[in-house]
C-alpha cells in the first residue's frame, strides 16, 4: 500500500517495495503456494542493507534528496545493496544485515526525537526490538524469532511512516 | 586452451573498417581521421588488458549471484530462452547505458567511448577499461532467473557486436526499423552534443526501451549530429582518455565546501552545477564547435602505426595465453602495456594545435 501511494516520497515508496516484495514471497514460501526461497532470502538481504536504510533516513529527514529525487533514491538503493551483496554474500558476513538493520532503527528513533513524533519513535523502538531478538535468536512464549521479526516489522514500519500519510 | 572470443572477431572487426574507409573514400566523404581513429583503435586495446582481469570480476560475481539466488533453471538448447535472454540482457543493457549517461561517476567511465569527434566503426572499437565495477550490479534481475553463467557471457557478446555495425556515417535512415531497432541514424543521435541529441537514445539492439521511458530521439536532417562531448577530451593518449574525466570529477569534489555539493558532483548527472542547483547546459551552438587537430609528421604517423600495431598483436598474444598465466602475470602484462600507451600517447601527440 505504501508502495503504491503517489503522494508519498519516492525513497519510501521504494524501500516500501522491497518490503512488500520480501513479504509476498515469503507468503509464497511459507504457505508453498509457490515457494522461492533464494529470492525472498535475496529480497530480505536487500530490505535490510538498502530499504531499512534509506527508511531510516526518509525517517530523520524527509527532505533529503535520496527521500524525495528518484535518480538519487535509487543511486542510494543500488550502492546499499553492492555493499551488502558484496559483504554478505561474497564476504561472508551476514551479521552485517543485522547491524544495519539495528542502526537503521536507532536513526528512525533519532527522528522520532528530533522531529516530536512519537509514532515515529514508537515505531524505531518496535523495530529495534524486533531486530534484537531476531539477531540473537530469542523466542518468547510460543513466538520465534522469526516470527517477532515479522510481527515487529510489520507493526514498526506502519508506525513509523504514520507522518508521512498523516 | 580456452581461447578468448576476441581473437577471432577482432580481425573481422578491422577488416570492416577498411572495408568502410573504401566506401566511404568511394564516396567522397570523409569520415576517418588518422589519430582519432589510431587513438580509437589503442583505447580498444587498452580496455582489453583491463577488462581480462575486470571481466573476471563481473563474471565471477554474476556467477557466485546465480547460483546463490537463480530461481529457476533455463533449457539452452531451446531457442525461446535465448531470445527471452536477449530481451532481458538488452533491458538491462539500456539501464547500464543510461546510468552511464545520467550519473557523473558512470560517465566518467563511459565518457571515452563518446570522446571521438569522428563517428566511424573505429568509434566503436573505442571502448571503457574502467565501467566493470558497476556494469554488472545491472544484470544481478538475470542471475535471480537463474540465466547461466554461459549464457550472460554469450549475450553479453551478441549485444556488444550488434552495436559495430550502428557506428557508421555511411548507412542512412531505415524506415519501420529506426522505431523498434538501434540503427545507426539513431545512434548518431546517441554520440551526438547537439542539444536534441543529449541522453537519448541508450538501446543496444532495441530503441523499444527509449520509446517507452522517454529517451528517443530521431535524427535531424537540418541539424546533423556533431560528434563527441561537451567537455573535449584535447588529447590523444589511450590511457588518459579513460581516466580524464575521474580527474574532473575529484578536482570538482575538492572545490566544493560543502559535503552535500561533494556527493552531488559524483552523483548528480554530469551537468548539474551547485550555482543553479538544476541540470541545465550552458548553450551550445554545434555549427561553432572545433574539433581537437594536432600537426603529426609522417614520421610520428608511421610511428603510430607501428606502435599501434604492435600493441594490437602484443593483444592478441596476451588474449592467446591468458588463460594459462596466473593473475600476477596477467597483471604485470597489462601494467607494462598500459605504460608502453601512456608513454605513446604523451609523446607522439604533443597538441600543438592546428585548425582543422
Amino acid at each position: 500500500m505504501l508502495a503504491a501511494r503517489v503522494t508519498l516520497p519516492i525513497g519510501i515508496r521504494l524501500s516500501a517495495g522491497i518490503f512488500a516484495s520480501a513479504a509476498f514471497l515469503g507468503i509464497l514460501k511459507f504457505s508453498s503456494l509457490y515457494p522461492l526461497p533464494s529470492w525472498h532470502a535475496f529480497f530480505i538481504m536487500l530490505g535490510a542493507v538498502s530499504a531499512l536504510p534509506l527508511w531510516a533516513i526518509a525517517a530523520f529527514d524527509p527532505m533529503a534528496r535520496v527521500v524525495g529525487e528518484i535518480h538519487f533514491a535509487l543511486i542510494f538503493i543500488g550502492i546499499m545493496a553492492v555493499l551488502g551483496i558484496i559483504i554478505v554474500v561474497f564476504a561472508h558476513w551476514p551479521l552485517y544485515a543485522d547491524v544495519l538493520a539495528l542502526l537503521s532503527s536507532c536513526i528512525v528513533i533519532a527522528g522520532g526525537m528530533y522531529s516530536r513524533q512519537w509514532y515515529k519513535l514508537s515505531g524505531g523502538c518496535v523495530l529495534f526490538c524486533a531486530f534484537l531478538l531476531f539477531a540473537t535468536k530469542i523466542s518468547v512464549s510460543f513466538l520465534k524469532s522469526g516470527d517477532i521479526l515479522h510481527l515487529g516489522m510489520g507493526l514498526g514500519l506502519w508506525l513509523s511512516s504514520r507522518s508521512n500519510i498523516d | 586452451m580456452i581461447m578468448n572470443p576476441y581473437i577471432y572477431i577482432i580481425p573481422f572487426l578491422l577488416v570492416l573498417i577498411s572495408l568502410e574507409m573504401l566506401v566511404a573514400n568511394q564516396r567522397g566523404l570523409k569520415v576517418y581521421r588518422f589519430q582519432d581513429t589510431l587513438v580509437s583503435i589503442n583505447v580498444g586495446v587498452v580496455s582489453q588488458f583491463v577488462n581480462t582481469i575486470g571481466g573476471v570480476i563481473s563474471v565471477t560475481m554474476y556467477s557466485i549471484l546465480v547460483a546463490r539466488y537463480g530461481a529457476f533453471t533455463w533449457n539452452e538448447s531451446n531457442p525461446l530462452t535465448w531470445i527471452l535472454g536477449l530481451l532481458l540482457y538488452d533491458f538491462c543493457y539500456y539501464w547500464v547505458h543510461r546510468a552511464g549517461h545520467e550519473i557523473n561517476i558512470s560517465w566518467a567511465a563511459h565518457v571515452v567511448h563518446h570522446s571521438s569527434e569522428e563517428f566511424n566503426l573505429s568509434t566503436a572499437l573505442r571502448q571503457s577499461a574502467t565501467g566493470f565495477y558497476f556494469k554488472w550490479i545491472f544484470y544481478i534481475p538475470l542471475a535471480l532467473l537463474g540465466f547461466s553463467v554461459k549464457m550472460f557471457i554469450v549475450l553479453g557478446l551478441i549485444d556488444l557486436i550488434y552495436q559495430y555495425w550502428v557506428h557508421t556515417q555511411l548507412i542512412g535512415r531505415l524506415g519501420f526499423l529506426e522505431k523498434f531497432l538501434v540503427t545507426p541514424s539513431n545512434h548518431r543521435v546517441h554520440h551526438g552534443q547537439n542539444d536534441y541529441c543529449l541522453d537519448k537514445n541508450y538501446g543496444g539492439i532495441l530503441s523499444i526501451w527509449d520509446q517507452f521511458f522517454g529517451t528517443y530521439a530521431d535524427e535531424r536532417e537540418n541539424e546533423k549530429p556533431v560528434y563527441g562531448v561537451r567537455k573535449p577530451l584535447r588529447s590523444w593518449n589511450a590511457v588518459w582518455g579513460n581516466l580524464h574525466h575521474y580527474g574532473v570529477i575529484f578536482k570538482q569534489v575538492k572545490e566544493m565546501p560543502q559535503w552535500r555539493d561533494k556527493l552531488m558532483v559524483v552523483f548528480a548527472p554530469p551537468r548539474w552545477r551547485p550555482d543553479s542547483d538544476s541540470t541545465a547546459e550552458e548553450l551550445f551552438d554545434h555549427k561553432k564547435f572545433e574539433r581537437f587537430n594536432t600537426y603529426s609528421s609522417k614520421l610520428m604517423r608511421s610511428i603510430g602505426v607501428i606502435t599501434t600495431l604492435l600493441g594490437a598483436v602484443l593483444l592478441a598474444n596476451f588474449l592467446m595465453i591468458q588463460s594459462h598465466l596466473e593473475l600476477s602475470s596477467r597483471l604485470g602484462y597489462s601494467a607494462v602495456m598500459l605504460f608502453g600507451y601512456v608513454v605513446v600517447g604523451w609523446v607522439w601527440f604533443i597538441p600543438l594545435k592546428v585548425r582543422v
